[in-house]
């Protein structure tokens, strides 16, 4: 993945079982870990209502949360924003 | 009187000076070791100024000795005050864990997501659904 060595990527998959987030991660090719958060635990914990969206913990310990897709580009911004 | 007296303050010294080297780290304990090592296989005669402090300690107090300045102070010594000494500047943010990464998680296939392991780096989490 692109920005790989600049920060951990996590997937944090929701409403579905083991099964079904694995066909979604194989259908994909998603290389990295993913959580399996079906409870919604990790959603809550991020105050997270709704998908697709990303939770950017920078080193200082904050957190940036941004409510649906983004591209390349913008993720791009966040990560080294977050360094 | 005038042979215990000095004879006294000698044992403080190397005492003292054994438990300093054996909070300095793995040196001191090895010193420590050595020295033990070296009383039990020379000190059947008179080897206490050859080799000062740990020969009088060990002989004199077997108990004492060993128990509170090897285990004890060498021990806890061992880990943590070369680490401090050495670098202490990788040690710091590798135990800083924030708030936001305090939990751990299944993950999918098995294993356990540790948030603790993504400290020291900013950390995305992407959240999806299978839909």
């Amino acid at each position: 993945m692109q920005f790989q060595d600049q920060a951990n990527f996590y997937g944090v998959a929701w409403t579905g079982s083991d099964d079904s987030f694995q066909g979604f991660i194989d259908k994909h090719g998603l290389t990295f870990p993913q959580i399996s958060d079906d409870p919604g635990d990790v959603f809550d914990r991020f105050d997270v209502s709704y998908q697709p969206a990303f939770a950017i913990v920078n080193t200082d310990g904050s957190t940036e949360l941004v409510l649906g897709a983004i591209d390349d580009q913008l993720l791009g911004q966040i990560i080294s924003e977050a360094t | 009187m005038t042979f215990k007296g000095p004879g006294a303050v000698t044992t403080f010294r190397a005492v003292r000076t054994t438990r300093r080297h054996a909070v300095s780290g793995a040196i001191g304990a090895a010193v420590l070791l050595l020295a033990a090592t070296a009383c039990g296989s020379e000190s059947n005669d008179s080897t206490t100024e050859s080799l000062p402090g740990a020969v009088v300690e060990a002989t004199t107090g077997p108990t004492e000795a060993p128990i509170t300045s090897a285990p004890t102070t060498a021990g806890t010594g061992d880990t943590s005050p070369p680490a401090v000494d050495a670098d202490p500047a990788p040690a710091q943010p590798a135990v800083f864990v924030p708030e936001a990464l305090q939990f751990t998680a299944p993950l999918v296939g098995g294993g356990t997501f540790d948030g603790a392991a993504a400290a020291g780096k900013p950390t995305v989490f992407w959240f999806w659904a299978p839909t």
